[in-house]
């Protein structure tokens, strides 16, 4: 059996805690059913609601802290010590630490079911119930996803980044789904309109596709919790599966665009570009940046080290290539949209303000700033939050000053703050190349400064 | 046994280990000693692949520890500085699960369950929760499981830290049990006179470099190394000092009365080569022996050269 399974079997199933589960449940359940005078879809409501406390409000809190009580406890350097690989330690603490949690959460299940059953629904209940439980089992993953993101980056998993987990897994895993996700699907449920979703121009059921999203994406995140692990128990690890998961995900919503007809080229590779330009952000987030990791990168790279170099290549470098080919692609297609789909192209001139040749590439340059920005705050001799403080620098020069330049009407400044935004073709690309140029100067002051630092001291 | 070859470790702005290579005899018990600082604890965290350097390779025999860091852990045991241990399972699922995590097969747990209990002192206490154990007590637990799987390498950072006298006596007894049974261990403490009690080797660090790894134990000296000696004489005899500084390997000579102290470098068959010229010319020795300072001295001196160089 897993051990560590099986020493969270031993620390949360004593028999008091075995025997209250079902003692506190069934008492809430027979005030339902007394209060309501057995009202079947009250009871069937109550242990839902009981489920979705239980499984994905409790569960996520579990899954982070069964790593945060490692960490805390001074063992987690114990169990890196053990011979556990990264796949066991991975399911063993994902369904180790919750496994009271699903306890709990069986019998929830086991109350709607025969709710359904007495309703009449028996035919939708197999659906219904593996629709809870992959959705609990992927917001459960994610929290612990999100927790070893944050060991990985070095933070010691306080109870904010606790909190920040839970939070970030409930938001992502719940309500990502219905609106993230399925952005068609969280509209329809919300009007109550149809009750189907195309996707690859093959049309399914919602709830079916629901299912399909989430046993997928939990896919992901067991490879995702099984890479993590790894990083934790020291094996190498490359950035391929991240690359993979990129490919995966912009394929997946290619599937989701609306456009069918044989001139939607460019939007889709337009739509493909913001996608693969939103998970290039969240890899330069995902990962710690210190001066450390680059420098052997670079001296690996140097002496031609592959494998070594290819285990510390960060996670933004594949998300780049990846946008930057969507990127070239997508201006090289946009003179056959202008052509064929004029009313298309004035989407994106807004007010003459976009200009939607220059975009592709000034996006990818207003990436290649912005991860300067990061570098740059991490490359600090003492950096203080440096993910907080380049989110607040983002937001400053996206959202202030491109809001402030706009309503004052001062497009001229546009080109520094929105990528492809106010002049000519030309000053849109300089723009962006000018503050490349100066944010990768203080970042090479930086490095020259922490390079001195790490010489060895002549004797 | 240990292998480490131009190991560099860097933190950011801070070079903790640098370019630093030395290799640990089987069967021995090494002192890793130095200042605040200096890399005893970076050095212990890369020799377990608990870290990993930016450069150069930890060898456990023919395993590299980074390339194959399970391998690796299946031969080795570490004990953190701020080691924890499970407060709500009972003694028995503690070294039960670390037997599981280690692999140790179903047919053998119970044994190396009862055998690691019983070499730490703890076996009277294995249905008591950990929780409830006192610090010298918990310690013993944190050792039992980091050695429950029978490792051949052992690592331990401040393991005597915040112990109480006797619990530090009991626990350097079960160092030099364990280094019989044929494990090497590698212990740093800032307690040098407790380091002292078992340790055969030193492994003094300083600012991420080697700044000297020796044996402490006459009989492991395989190396010449000018090590003091003291001799005592039945009566005066005024040739001493000039024989003495006649003979080779022998330095700084200080002759007080009946006794005399000298630098003499050499192995303990040089040692004994030594003695019989002695007494071939003549000299009534009553005594011949090495001149054993404590560690703390060696070290103190040891660091105070080091920082005037």
């Amino acid at each position: 059996m897993n051990p560590e399974l099986l020493r969270n079997l031993w620390l949360q199933f004593s028999p008091q805690r075995t025997l209250a589960a079902p003692l506190i449940l069934g008492a809430i359940v027979a005030l339902v059913a007394f209060g309501t005078s057995t009202s079947w879809s009250s009871m069937a409501w109550t242990a839902n609601g009981g489920f979705f406390l239980i499984a994905y409000l409790w569960g996520a809190r579990r899954a982070v802290n069964v790593l945060a009580d490692e960490i805390t406890a001074g063992t987690w350097d114990g169990q890196r010590m053990s011979s556990i690989g990264p796949w066991t330690m991975a399911w063993g603490k994902l369904l180790g630490g919750t496994a009271y949690v699903w306890y709990c959460a069986a019998i929830c299940l086991l109350v709607f079911a025969v709710a359904q059953v007495k309703l009449g629904e028996a035919a939708e209940l197999p659906l219904k119930l593996t629709l809870q439980i992959t959705g609990a089992l992927f917001v459960q993953g994610l929290a612990l996803l999100l927790a070893l993101v944050m060991v990985g980056k070095g933070r010691r998993l306080g109870r904010r980044f606790v909190a920040f987990a839970q939070g970030g897994a409930i938001l992502i895993g719940f309500f990502g789904i219905s609106h993230l996700l399925l952005p068609a699907g969280g509209l329809r449920w919300v009007s109550d309109l149809a009750q189907s979703v195309t996707w690859f121009g093959i049309d399914f059921p919602i709830d079916q596709f629901v299912l399909l999203t989430q046993c997928l994406f939990l896919a992901w995140t067991l490879v995702g919790l099984y890479r993590l692990m790894g990083s934790e128990l020291q094996v190498p690890q490359g950035p391929w599966v991240w690359a993979l998961f990129s490919l995966f995900f912009i394929a997946y919503y290619q599937g989701l665009a609306i456009l069918e007809d044989s001139g939607s080229t460019t939007v889709r590779l337009g739509s493909a570009l913001l996608v693969a330009a939103s998970l290039y952000y969240i890899a330069i987030f995902a990962q710690a940046h210190d001066i450390v990791r680059y420098r052997w990168l670079l001296q690996s790279s140097r002496e031609d080290k592959a494998r070594r170099a290819w285990a510390l290549t960060p996670l933004w470098m594949p998300s780049l290539l990846i946008a930057a080919v969507l990127a070239v692609c997508f201006r090289y297609s946009e003179a056959t949209m202008a052509s064929a789909h004029p009313e298309l192209r004035g989407l994106l001139v807004l007010q003459n303000v976009i200009d939607p040749r220059a975009l592709p590439i000034a996006l990818i340059l207003f990436m290649l700033r912005d991860l300067g920005i990061v570098l740059l705050l991490n490359f600090a001799s003492r950096p203080k939050s440096p993910d907080l403080a380049a989110i607040l620098y983002l937001i400053v020069l996206y959202g202030v000053g491109g809001g402030l330049a706009i309503v004052l009407g001062a497009y001229q400044l546009l080109p520094w703050l929105i990528p492809g935004a106010g002049g000519n073709g030309l000053t849109v690309l300089a723009a962006p190349l000018i503050e490349i140029v100066v944010v990768f100067a203080l970042v090479w002051r930086r490095w020259v400064a922490q390079d001195q630092a790490l010489r060895p001291q002549p004797a | 046994m240990i292998r480490v070859e131009n190991l560099t470790f860097d933190y950011p702005g801070h070079r903790a280990l640098s370019d630093i290579s030395f290799a640990i005899q089987p069967r021995t018990i090494t002192a890793l000693v130095g200042p605040n600082g200096a890399g005893k604890t970076t050095l212990l965290r890369c020799l377990a692949a608990l870290d990993r350097p930016g450069a150069g390779r930890v060898m456990l025999d023919d395993i590299d520890v980074h390339e194959a860091p399970r391998a690796a852990h299946e031969r080795m045991a570490f004990l953190p500085d701020f080691f924890g241990v499970y407060d709500d399972l009972t003694v028995r699922h503690c070294l039960d699960y670390k037997a599981r995590a280690h692999g140790v097969p179903s047919g053998r747990r119970t044994m190396a369950i009862g055998s690691a209990a019983e070499r730490l002192g703890i076996a009277d206490r294995l249905n008591d929760y950990a929780g409830t154990l006192s610090r010298g007590l918990k310690q013993r637990l944190a050792i039992a499981q980091a050695i429950i799987h029978a490792p051949q390498v052992a690592l331990l950072d401040e393991p005597a830290a915040g112990l109480d006298p006797e619990a530090r006596y009991s626990l350097a007894a079960v160092f030099r049990g364990l280094r019989a049974d044929g494990m090497t261990l590698i212990v740093s403490s800032h307690i040098l006179a407790e380091l002292e009690d078992y340790s055969t080797d030193l492994l003094a660090i300083r600012d991420g470099v080697i700044v000297d790894h020796h044996a402490l134990l006459d009989e492991l000296r395989t190396q010449d190394r000018a090590a003091p000696m003291q001799l005592h004489l039945a009566r005066a005899d005024q040739r001493i000092g000039s024989i003495l500084a006649s003979l080779a390997g022998v330095s700084d000579i200080v002759v007080d009365g009946l006794s005399a102290t000298f630098a003499f470098t050499g192995t303990l068959d040089a040692q004994h080569a030594l003695l019989k010229r002695l007494l071939d010319e003549g000299l009534p020795v009553a005594e011949f022996a090495p001149l054993h300072g404590t560690l703390q001295d060696s070290y103190l001196a040891l660091m105070r050269q080091q920082g005037s160089a």
